[in-house]
């Protein structure tokens, strides 16, 4: 067995050269390398999201959010600013990195003036009336490498830029029916490691969603994502994200993860 | 006349090769779209696609996303009901196979598998599904007898899911699945129907399909098994009564290809103008076999009994001689059946009822064109002008009688023999008709197109007795402007309206976004039972939704409410489809809602499945009035144009008045109500029976002029005329016959109704209108008009 190590090194030498690389990567290399992009230990931004319906109508929410990693475990904790009727509104979640483990989550109302606990949602879940599900809110833009098995297919052109495209089926019925899904189709800019567009196909198989990635900037060394698209193909809805004054600098205390800080509010 | 209408027959039978080939043009021409025939079968095909209550109810389709949905119903009438493991892990199975079918949205099946519980306690709320693995509310594992349990304590706490999801008796529970298309509810409809023939019911569990989607499925299953058999059948029958008429095969031929030619020239017409064939269409199919026949049977008599009564003559002139005979009264009775097929389809708001009529009107007179054209054609083409046997004379030269040509003079002697009892009897049948008449109700029910041992029916009356109803009621309430509907002054008057709604005869329940409200209400006051009401604050309001949505889909209540909060839609469920249930509701429910939503705050609009089957059928009875009017005025009309005679013409329409007064008592007295299949039989019926009419008279006015008004004189109407109207009679009667043996009761009704007054115009015209002809001695009769020709020369009687 031992004298095939060293083949098996010129292979690896072989696949990290540029050029060949690309080619070589498999499906599961390529999602390694999404989920290796460094998003920063605090960030505070705010989001501005425009919500379409099928006849055209839109209407605008906006948020300030801030994040920080505790550990493993994210916390995020987001305030409404706009429109009228949920300012103040308050959305508390603790992320637990183990995916079996239920995050917990608390809502303030301040026409109620209080804190809610709220019982989880399913992953596959829309995010407070948006397009965008709960598990694409929280992964931001990377990939729980235990739900799917990942084939890469090949590359394709798109506005001219070359995608390795990537697609990944859920492990069991148990992860499908939880993220409502059958199909994923990932196409990665290889320049990001960021999906540009990004396909998800129902449990029926009718293809239901697309996400386009629409903005991405480097701030202050982290890439960061500054505008995301998402239409649903079968409800005829969409919803666009802006993130705003995106900023790793500022100072985002541990203790602002609390629900006295939640009652308190803005 | 006479002599120019046989030159013209003349020249066409000398160009009789270029006849027939523009003639197989003209059937070709016409047939060339059939395969491009569509089928509808929706229940919103019967309603004009500009009426206000289907252009309300597509419009609130496309706000809410709501489609007919197909219907299962999981029903267990024992102890627990449907709470035991066994059921609730039957609806999940049923739930999840469902959702799977690629015709179902499957995002909007809902059921106890889908839909969500909500609930408060000390440190915030919780919603969750109420057959969910790993809960926070409902303690025992799924798939229990414990569990079954909790989720019976909990949709009893839960007023929403109450009636419609669950019965409230606890026997039955809904899986409502909606489909992506409407067209897709033939398949879907049978693939429902195989998961659930796949499925190991429990014992004692029923399961049945209802829905409007699966009727959408039904029908078409129905088109398809009527039309394979129907149409053959009445082919059949018709060839019989040829067959056993004319005793020759010309004469059982020739006619058919008259039939083909009509049927495919209609349906392809039907086809290339892009009319749907809607479930009623059938019956134009049968009509026209019926219709089609009557003209060649009349034409092919009369051309026999030349070639019988004047040797000398030649095919060909015998055939044109028959034709200058024929023409005028098989014009006439062409033109007024047409007239009440028109006079139908202008009457009727239904869609597919004026398609019946227009191209019934064009099928009859494609049968006329082909009649007189393609048929002398195709007769002097026939190689032998033998007579078939019952026109032959025997080898002394006198006539040979054959059985029916005995039955109708048989008949001639008794009627002419005692006029006044005829005419005495039928005065008394008029008086018995006109109490009937007046007993006639009107009434219409969707499920009642089906027989009650199909599936589908007994699915419709199981889920209505142990749901709150199967039938949705709505009432779309909109505000001025985005977020209206946070207004707690606004929602207050949609729960006033829903409890309005539940006063009113049939409505099981109602549903609203005031019983989300509510319920949120309560879940974050810790369940206290007191806050289960409207908040007084409307930013608590958007803040409830807002919690909902954050914790749960927040598509879970698209069907109730719009994107903006502006409308909301506020639906009852009712449990009796019929149209006098709905005529109780529909309009003092629109009264209402323009009392108390018709400011600046909120308009509310009645629409939804009952209210548009209600206008649907509104106004049912003016239009059959209206339809019944315009095509007695129209045959009476072209009557009279016919014999140049008001009275005359008078005459003619007595019997088909007669018939049709006749049936509607047999309605009124049988209890049989006016609805769609029966109210379209009158307008028909008028149109086929001033036929027999029309013949008989056009004779007896012949027979006076050349031989005086005498028993003795009228006495030859019958051998001839008598035996062509008979199997004209029997051919139509043996068309709409055939109709009864249909799949819709519908169709059934409208069949036997047609043959009904068919049948009564008939016997009218051979016994009371020539006993009447014997008492009045209309003048007219006796007036040879100046322009009219003597056709009687020709006529045939030695």
């Amino acid at each position: 067995m031992r004298h095939t190590l060293p083949a098996l090194s010129a292979l690896l030498l072989v696949s990290s050269l540029p050029a060949v690389a690309q080619e070589a990567l498999t499906g599961d290399a390529i999602i390694e390398k999404i989920n290796a992009r460094e998003d920063g230990e605090h960030v505070k931004r705010r989001f501005v999201v425009e919500l379409t319906d099928r006849n055209g109508r839109t209407r605008t929410e906006e948020t300030i959010a801030q994040r920080r990693y505790f550990g493993d475990e994210k916390r995020t904790i987001i305030f409404y600013t706009d429109p009228n009727n949920v300012r103040g509104t308050g959305f508390l979640t603790f992320d637990y990195a183990d995916p079996e483990a239920d995050d917990d989550q608390w809502l303030y109302l301040p026409a109620l003036r209080k804190v809610r606990r709220i019982s989880a949602s399913d992953r596959g879940d829309y995010f407070l009336g948006t397009d965008f599900t709960y598990e694409e809110i929280k992964k931001e833009q990377k990939v729980e490498t235990d739900d799917y098995s990942f084939t890469a297919a090949g590359s394709e052109i798109i506005d001219g830029r070359s995608l390795l495209i990537v697609e990944g089926v859920p492990v069991n019925d148990e992860v499908a029916r939880e993220l409502g899904v059958s199909k994923v189709v990932w196409r990665i800019d290889p320049d990001l490691w960021m999906s540009r567009v990004t396909d998800y196909y129902d449990r029926n198989g009718n293809h239901s969603r697309t996400i386009t990635l629409e903005g991405v900037e480097t701030i202050d060394g982290f890439l960061t994502t500054t505008q995301l698209f998402v239409r649903n193909h079968k409800t005829g809805h969409s919803t666009r994200i802006q993130f705003l004054d995106t900023d790793y600098e500022i100072e985002v205390p541990e203790n602002l993860f609390t629900q006295a800080r939640l009652r308190r509010g803005l | 006349m006479g002599q120019a209408s046989e030159k013209f027959f003349d020249i066409l039978i000398r160009w009789r090769l270029a006849v027939v080939i523009c003639m197989l043009g003209l059937i070709a021409a016409t047939a060339i779209s059939i395969p491009k025939l569509q089928k509808d079968t929706s229940a919103d095909a019967f309603i004009g696609e500009d009426q206000p209550a289907l252009v309300y109810k597509n419009h609130i389709e496309e706000v809410f996303g709501l489609t007919d949905p197909i219907v299962i119903a999981v029903i267990d009438k024992d102890e627990d009901g449907i709470f035991d493991a066994e059921n609730l892990s039957l609806v999940e199975r049923l739930t999840a196979s469902v959702e799977s079918l690629p015709q179902i949205d499957p995002e909007r099946v809902t059921s106890l598998a889908t839909e969500n519980y909500i609930s408060g306690n000390a440190g915030g709320i919780v919603i969750e599904g109420f057959l969910d693995q790993d809960t926070e509310y409902f303690i025992s594992p799924p798939g229990t007898d414990e569990r079954a349990r909790e989720v019976e304590t909990a949709i009893a706490d839960f007023p929403l899911y109450q009636g419609m999801l669950v019965g409230r008796e606890g026997k039955a529970t809904l899986i409502v699945a909606e489909l992506l298309d409407d067209d897709f509810a033939t398949d879907a409809y049978n693939s429902v129907l195989e998961i659930v023939a796949n499925e190991a019911v429990p014992s004692g569990t029923e399961v049945h399909v209802a829905g409007e989607g699966a009727v959408m499925g039904y029908l078409s299953t129905y088109i398809d098994n009527d039309a394979s058999r129907l149409n053959p059948m009445a082919g059949l029958i018709i060839t019989v009564v040829l067959l056993v008429a004319f005793m020759s095969f010309r004469a059982a031929i020739l006619p058919n290809l008259i039939v083909a030619g009509t049927v495919l020239g209609s349906f392809g017409l039907m086809a290339a103008t892009q009319t749907s064939f809607f479930v009623i269409t059938n019956g134009l199919v049968v009509n026209l076999i019926g219709i089609a026949v009557a003209d060649s049977i009349h034409i092919v008599s009369a051309y026999y009994t030349v070639l019988r009564d004047e040797p000398e003559l030649g095919k060909k002139q015998a055939i044109a001689r028959a034709m200058a005979l024929m023409w005028r009264p098989v014009t006439l009775t062409s033109v007024t059946t047409a007239a009440g097929f028109l006079a139908l389809s202008f009457s009727s708001p239904m869609p597919p009822i004026q398609a019946f009529g227009l191209f019934g009107a064009i099928g009859v007179m494609l049968a006329w064109i082909y009649s007189v054209t393609f048929l002398p054609a195709l007769l002097s083409l026939w190689p032998t002008r033998r007579i078939p046997f019952p026109f032959s004379r025997r080898r002394d030269g006198s006539l040979r009688t054959s059985l029916s040509e005995r039955l109708m003079s048989g008949l001639g002697g008794v009627v002419l023999a005692v006029p006044k009892v005829i005419v005495g009897f039928s005065a008394l049948l008029l008086l018995v008709g006109i109490l009937g008449a007046a007993r006639l109700q009107v009434e219409e029910e969707r499920i009642a197109n089906f027989k009650p041992s199909e599936p589908v029916y007994m699915a419709d009356k199981a889920i209505n007795s142990s749901t709150d109803g199967i039938y949705s009621l709505d009432v779309l309430v909109e505000t001025p402007s985005p977020d209206g509907l946070y207004s707690p002054e606004i929602l207050r008057r949609i729960e006033r309206l829903q409890t309005y709604m539940e006063t009113l005869p049939s409505v099981g329940g109602t549903t609203s976004i005031v019983d989300y409200v509510k319920q949120l209400h309560r879940s974050v006051q810790e369940g206290d039972p007191a806050a289960y009401s409207i908040p007084d604050d409307p930013l608590l309001v958007a803040q409830l939704f807002f919690l909902y949505g954050a914790s749960a889909d927040p598509a879970d209540f698209e069907e109730e409410v719009d994107y903006d909060f502006q409308h909301t839609l506020v639906r009852a469920q009712i449990s009796d489809g019929r149209y006098t249930t709905n005529r109780d509701i529909v309009p003092v429910l629109e009264k209402y809602v323009a009392e108390n939503f018709n400011d600046d705050l909120a308009k509310a609009t009645v629409t939804g499945r009952v209210t548009v089957s209600y206008y649907w059928f509104h106004g049912i009875d003016r239009s059959t009035i209206v339809s019944v009017l315009l095509s007695f005025t129209a045959v009476t009309l072209a009557a009279m144009l016919l014999f140049r005679s008001v009275v005359l013409g008078l005459l003619a329409a007595l019997p088909v008045g007669f018939a049709i007064l006749l049936v509607y008592s047999v309605m009124g007295w049988a209890g049989v109500p006016l609805g769609m299949g029966t109210s379209m039989f009158a307008a028909i019926a008028i149109g086929l029976s001033i036929d027999f009419a029309i013949h008989a008279l056009d004779r007896i006015r012949e027979l006076v002029r050349k031989g005086g008004l005498s028993a003795e004189t009228l006495r030859s109407l019958y051998p001839e005329t008598g035996r062509a109207l008979l199997f004209n009679f029997l051919a139509v009667a043996g068309g709409f016959g055939v109709l009864t043996t249909s799949d819709v009761p519908p169709l059934v009704q409208f069949g036997s109704l047609v043959a009904v007054a068919v049948t009564t115009a008939f016997l009218a015209s051979v016994t009371l209108l020539p006993a009447l002809v014997l008492l009045l001695r209309p003048s007219a009769l006796f007036n040879s008009n100046q322009r009219e020709d003597s056709n009687a020369a020709h006529a045939t009687s030695a």
